[in-house]
């Protein structure tokens, strides 16, 4: 090694691109964190909603640009992911790329290796977990391996930081070598050479820059899709034969991805022993459990009761501490401070500025609980055995398994519930799944509700609580119904999911992954969230700094026709549903301002009840439980989709509903003559 | 000698089996023989209750697939372990 170290300073080089390649759960991610530690930029590939993560470190005076690609399992156009991570080899060719493989899982990781040879790029492979293999009764001989495969291999252990170094230097000297490598590539099967050879001939010369023949001929024989209109652009002469060809070779695919794991099977027949039969594994053990139709549930409830729990108790205790201790005497000093600035300018810093930003800062101890818990759950692989466990109940909507989690967390708050979705690798439905978590009532939203049914139902208002929980839920299955047929056409993506090998969590990797979904959050939600308060709070100043004469009681007023139709005959009320848009729990506060008590006051329920009939009253829960999303809501909604239409369809989509349930549950109400 | 062709949804837990053709569309084909599906592959059925998704494990590796999926994989039967 140190002999290498001095080849590579004898070429000096100012910086080099290393590829971070490989299948999902290889530990991929945490060799990326392990190496550039903080000194990451995380942001999206231009133009897509797949994240992308840059870093960089030094070593013998090189700066090496590490680039994560997306974890694919090939390269082949049936992804955004696979599509992003072969046109950033294709297009910025990196100088090394580095593929990480799982050594307890050998031939399955090399299959990203088989095709990232055909992409002709300097490649070295890092042999991750070796000691989860050693674990499962499994020796993987390097140097066999290396001899086989003819490309560099380093055996790593990312999670207990072992064999990074050696890892990144042997990218760095590959880099600065001279000697081109020319490792051993996988070959097609000899029934399909004459054809391959065709398709290569019938393209030569009008393949266009900066993409290699040979693999475009050997992906047009894959069927590959993009490659097929880019060849069927490039060479409009040669394509009918090509598409002859292809069509009569339609089955190939069969052979080349056989013939691939055929050639891994080579490669790794004298590279790996089993000096034992595999034990009974820990994996199996805890899978008698995690995947028990009947005992999987209760603990995946048992494990989402826990995430409530902390919520609560570790959670809620600091966003009331940040209140009172921070943003309530902050907000005492500025107002004094400002004593002598006109009023309106020391209302928009204290209510406005310091109230967005409050609700901004308020989120982070509750984002922090959800997302610890989910890295976790997904660091260990838990996560694909919950999806696995719900799949079934969650068809009927043309959603899998994966999606129930990031709803069920909604439940506690919306913001973490979008966020999660990052789990869902299908896009639509992922898409799908954001649409619906506003529909799951969230933390503030039950606050609300329990605040006022004991004074609007008396000893019914357990009851009626239950049934607004229930009929959130149904209209979440019958809304995700209807999106599902009439905007997704029905489309259903296959539920094919790796159920990876449980292995213990890493804590780098969870710090990293919290404080990058922190940050995100800061980023491009913290700002549009400071943004809309600022605007409801104007409407709520302007123009005299009283509430009542308001433009926001304006608006209240005007939309007091379409109140009536949900027996909501007080202007008060409406505006009380308008202010929820900043922060749902604000319905309670703005209440307390309108009928002139105090937030806080038992009395104010009672109050606000005594103005409503029951029918009204029942029918201002349905539309406050179903009003559209809060601001923070919305903003993360806007940064998980990079969509302002699809934002602007999640606001009009769940207005229309709740103002539609909510006039429907009152005139129902008033044709069976029922609390009138 | 000639064996039993059967979906794999139709596989009882523990089954070895091996992979004969697939009636789904192109994309889910791919999908599947690049996770190891190949033709010939061995898999054994890890848990198949009946109803909803079933757990595979090929190449070392543990797949989970929904029914409707399996139903679209047919496998030739090889023995019950």
């Amino acid at each position: 090694m140190t002999e290498l170290k001095q080849n590579s300073s004898a070429h000096p080089r100012n910086s080099i691109t290393v590829a971070l390649a490989g299948q999902p759960n290889v530990g991929k991610s945490t060799v990326f964190n392990m190496l550039t530690g903080l000194n990451q930029h995380v942001g999206n590939w231009p133009g897509k909603t797949v994240e992308f993560k840059t870093g960089e470190l030094v070593l013998n005076e090189t700066l090496i640009h590490l680039v994560d690609l997306p974890g694919t399992y090939s390269l082949t156009a049936n992804s955004e992911e696979e599509r992003i991570a072969r046109d950033f080899i294709i297009r910025e060719k990196p100088d090394v790329v580095i593929a990480i493989v799982n050594a307890a899982l050998l031939e399955r990781n090399l299959y990203l290796v088989a095709e990232l040879l055909a992409l002709d790029v300097p490649i070295v492979l890092g042999l991750n977990m070796i000691d989860v293999a050693n674990q499962q009764g499994l020796r993987v001989e390097v140097n066999v391996l290396e001899a086989a495969l003819r490309v560099p291999v380093v055996p790593i252990i990312a999670s207990k930081n072992q064999g990074l170094m050696e890892l990144i230097e042997a990218a760095q000297n590959l880099a600065e070598s001279q000697v081109p490598l020319a490792p051993n590539r996988p070959d097609i099967r000899p029934e399909r050479r004459p054809v391959l050879e065709e398709i290569r001939t019938l393209i030569t010369g009008q393949v266009p820059q900066p993409y290699h023949e040979d693999w475009v001929a050997l992906k047009l024989l894959e069927g590959d899709s993009e490659v097929m209109e880019m060849v069927e652009r490039a060479a409009p002469k040669a394509w009918p034969r090509i598409q002859a060809l292809l069509s009569q070779h339609e089955d190939a695919i069969l052979d080349i991805t056989g013939g691939r794991y055929e050639w891994i099977a080579r490669m790794v027949r004298a590279a790996v022993v089993r000096p034992r039969p595999g034990p009974i594994v820990l994996t199996d053990r805890l899978d008698r459990i995690a995947t028990h139709p009947f005992w999987g549930l209760v603990l995946l409830l048992g494990i989402l009761g826990m995430v409530f729990w902390l919520t609560y108790h570790a959670a809620m205790p600091i966003v009331e501490w940040l209140d009172s201790a921070i943003f309530i005497p902050l907000a005492n000093v500025v107002s004094i401070a400002l004593a002598n600035a006109p009023l309106w300018f020391s209302s928009l810093v204290v209510d406005g500025l310091i109230g967005g930003v409050g609700t901004v800062l308020t989120f982070l101890p509750i984002l922090i609980v959800f997302f610890t818990v989910l890295g976790i759950l997904e660091d260990t692989g838990y996560l694909a055995r919950a999806a696995y466990v719900m799949d079934r109940f969650m068809h009927w909507m043309g959603l899998h398994g994966r999606s129930f989690l990031p709803l069920f967390l909604g439940f506690g708050c919306n913001i973490p519930a979008v966020m999660g979705t990052r789990i869902i690798e299908d896009r639509r439905a992922r898409l799908l799944t954001i649409l619906l978590v506003p529909l799951v009532p969230c933390t503030a939203r039950l606050a609300v509700v329990s605040f006022l049914t004991p004074a609007f139902f008396g000893t019914g208002a357990a009851l009626v609580t239950w049934l607004l929980v229930i009929g959130n839920l149904t209209l979440l299955v019958l809304v995700g119904i209807a999106i599902n047929r009439l905007l997704f056409k029905g489309a259903h993506t296959a539920f094919i999911m790796e159920i990876p090998l449980y292995h213990v969590p890493n804590a780098r990797t969870i710090g990293l992954y919290v404080w990058q979904n922190i940050l995100a959050f800061l980023k491009k939600a913290g700002v549009l969230i400071v943004l809309i308060s600022t605007i409801v709070w104007a409407f709520s100043w302007l123009p005299d700094g009283n509430v009542n004469n308001s433009l926001l009681a304006g608006l209240g007023r005007w939309l007091e026709p379409l109140g009536r139709l949900m027996g909501l005959n007080d202007w008060r009320l409406i505006v009380a549903l308008l202010t929820s848009f900043v922060a749902k729990e604000n319905t309670i506060a703005t209440l307390g301002v309108l009928y002139g008590m105090g937030e806080q006051s038992v009395g104010l329920a009672a109050r606000v009840g005594a103005t409503l009939t029951p029918a009204a009253g029942l029918s201002f829960l349905v539309v406050q439980m179903l009003f559209i999303p809060c601001v923070a809501t919305i903003a993360v909604i806007k940064q998980e989709t990079a969509s302002w239409k699809w934002t602007a369809f999640s606001v009009v989509l769940l207005l229309a509903i709740s103002l539609i349930v909510g006039v429907g549950v009152y005139q129902l109400a008033a044709l069976l003559n029922w609390g009138m | 000698m000639q064996r039993e062709l059967k979906s794999l949804s139709d596989l009882v837990t523990g089954t070895h089996a091996l992979i004969h053709h697939f009636s789904g569309g192109k994309e889910f084909k791919n999908r599947l023989l690049v996770l190891g599906f190949t033709i010939g592959a061995e898999v054994v059925v890890r848990q198949n209750l009946g109803s909803g998704p079933i757990i595979v494990s090929v190449k070392d590796s543990l797949v989970a697939l929904g029914r409707g999926e399996a139903e679209k994989v047919v496998a030739e039967v090889l023995n019950k372990d």
